[in-house]
């Protein structure tokens, strides 16, 4: 999987954090139509470790949830009540980043279901604005996506 | 294993969080310079004009009053710790200097075996006190230094037991440290690219720091392994200056016993003759003997060199 594979299947948002909250966040830059306009963030710095789904351990970090509104469409956005739901874990070797997680979104059932899309949550800035990056068909192939986004990371921001 | 290390961050959006910092200093320059509260060991500084954040100190101080050890672990939660009080993602921050090093048991005192390293060509040598020596370079430099003092030193009888109890620690052994400075890491280890501080947990990093610490070890020009003859009658003033020339001659490449007979031979025959030349050239090769008969010595082994231990020390590391 080479960088530029890599670079054709990578979106990113930046959202910010509404005044007044301190888990609502507002789209401010990103392709518009694929997440919603406004998602909840929830920081959780002391989560116990615990055995998770994917069969090993991993101490999870955060977890975002948003709902796509009536008129919005998205590649999201299938099933009603067309939610997302994304838990997002620790990267051991990349810190720098809050975690990872898979984007889930509402089924058929109402119930939430991978999507195999992979989620990079990061903030520079204690949580005033949160990028998201997301890596389309990639969460098996993560370990190959930590180390280029945090070059990519090491080449944009000004240290 | 990471020690000292400055950290250097511009603050774009964020806003330093000042709960945990006590002032120390203001400078004209616009730096002012504070403590993490209750901890002398690390320090901030914050410019204010440019928006720039410095941190700087032992890590393995900070979190644990002691660098006898600091694992990965240890190293991780230091970090989120001070990034939480600062309220700044100090893992995306530049790795502006560090020090990475390892402390190993050592058989013989450290203040010997410290001696016995002389040099690494293209660096300055210092050495402001026996059990201390730095060799110097512009971008990097090495220090070796007696571990084990320190931690008598240094450190209060509690935090001894507790090396004792839980990483082995013995206060009746000699310990040496080995440490690389890197005054300008981007250029000693990564060709010049800036290194973020969440390089330290990269294993490829690590290996890097690791196999960078063995190299300029193994750079160190090493005096040979001299046996220094027990009884008081073979330690002449002229014997021992035959051993201070013979422990030098791998770092000059030349063969004592040879550069002796030649100055032997060159002596003209009205002041020693035959005779007397060979009495000496005996004499010479008897002393020369003895210094490398462990059996008749002080110090016996595999000499001066300790990479080998350096290197089974930094495998068990994480």
């Amino acid at each position: 999987m080479n960088a530029e594979f890599l670079k054709s299947n990578h979106l990113q948002f930046m959202y910010e954090l509404k005044q007044g909250t301190k888990t609502s966040y507002y789209l401010t830059a990103g392709a518009r139509g694929i997440l919603p306009a406004r998602i909840g963030v929830n920081r959780l710095p002391f989560a116990p470790i615990h055995q998770t789904g994917r069969g090993h351990l991993e101490k999870q970090t955060g977890q975002i949830k948003a709902t796509f509104k009536k008129n919005d469409e998205s590649i999201y956005k299938k099933h009603k009540p067309g939610w997302i739901h994304t838990s997002v874990y620790e990267i051991p070797d990349f810190p720098v980043f809050v975690g990872y997680g898979d984007i889930g979104i509402s089924n058929e059932k109402g119930k939430t279901e991978g999507t195999g899309d992979l989620l990079i949550l990061h903030s520079s800035d204690e949580w005033k604005t949160v990028s998201i990056h997301i890596f389309r068909g990639l969460l098996f192939q993560k370990d190959q996506v930590f180390p280029y986004l945090y070059k990519l990371l090491k080449q944009q921001s000004p240290a | 294993m990471i020690d000292y290390t400055e950290i250097t961050k511009h603050l774009c959006k964020d806003n330093l969080c000042f709960d945990y910092l006590q002032p120390e200093a203001s400078y004209k320059s616009g730096w002012n310079n504070y403590f993490l509260k209750g901890c002398k060991e690390m320090q901030v500084w914050y410019n204010e004009s440019n928006n720039l954040l410095n941190v700087k100190g032992s890590l393995p101080y900070y979190w644990q009053k002691h660098n006898f050890s600091f694992d990965r672990k240890s190293l991780q939660e230091s970090i989120n710790d001070i990034s939480s009080r600062l309220k700044v993602n100090l893992w995306e921050a530049e790795l502006s200097k560090f020090e990475y090093g390892s402390i190993i048991e050592v058989q013989a005192k450290p203040e010997e075996l410290i001696r016995h390293h002389i040099k690494i060509k293209g660096m300055e040598t210092r050495s402001n006190n026996p059990d201390t020596k730095v060799f110097n370079g512009t971008i990097q430099s090495l220090k070796l230094y007696d571990a084990g003092r320190n931690i008598k030193n240094k450190l209060d009888k509690a935090i001894r037991s507790l090396l004792s109890n839980n990483y082995g620690y013995d206060q009746g052994k000699h310990y040496l440290k080995i440490e690389n400075h890197y005054k300008k890491p981007y250029k000693a280890l990564n060709s010049g690219i800036r290194i973020l501080v969440n390089d330290l947990l990269i294993p490829e990093f690590n290996q890097k720091c690791k196999n960078d610490l063995l190299s300029q070890y193994r750079n160190i020009m090493k005096t040979e392994s001299i046996l220094i003859p027990k009884d008081k009658k073979s330690l002449s003033a002229g014997n021992i200056i035959l051993l201070a020339f013979k422990e030098t001659e791998s770092l000059f490449n030349i063969n004592a016993e040879e550069r002796i007979n030649s100055m032997l031979k060159a002596i003209p025959e009205e002041i020693l003759n035959q005779n007397d030349k060979k009495a000496r050239k005996r004499q010479i090769r008897e002393m020369l003997k003895k210094i490398s008969d462990p059996g008749e010595s002080i110090l016996a082994g595999n000499g001066y060199d300790l990479y080998a231990i350096l290197e089974e020390k930094l495998m068990l590391e994480n």
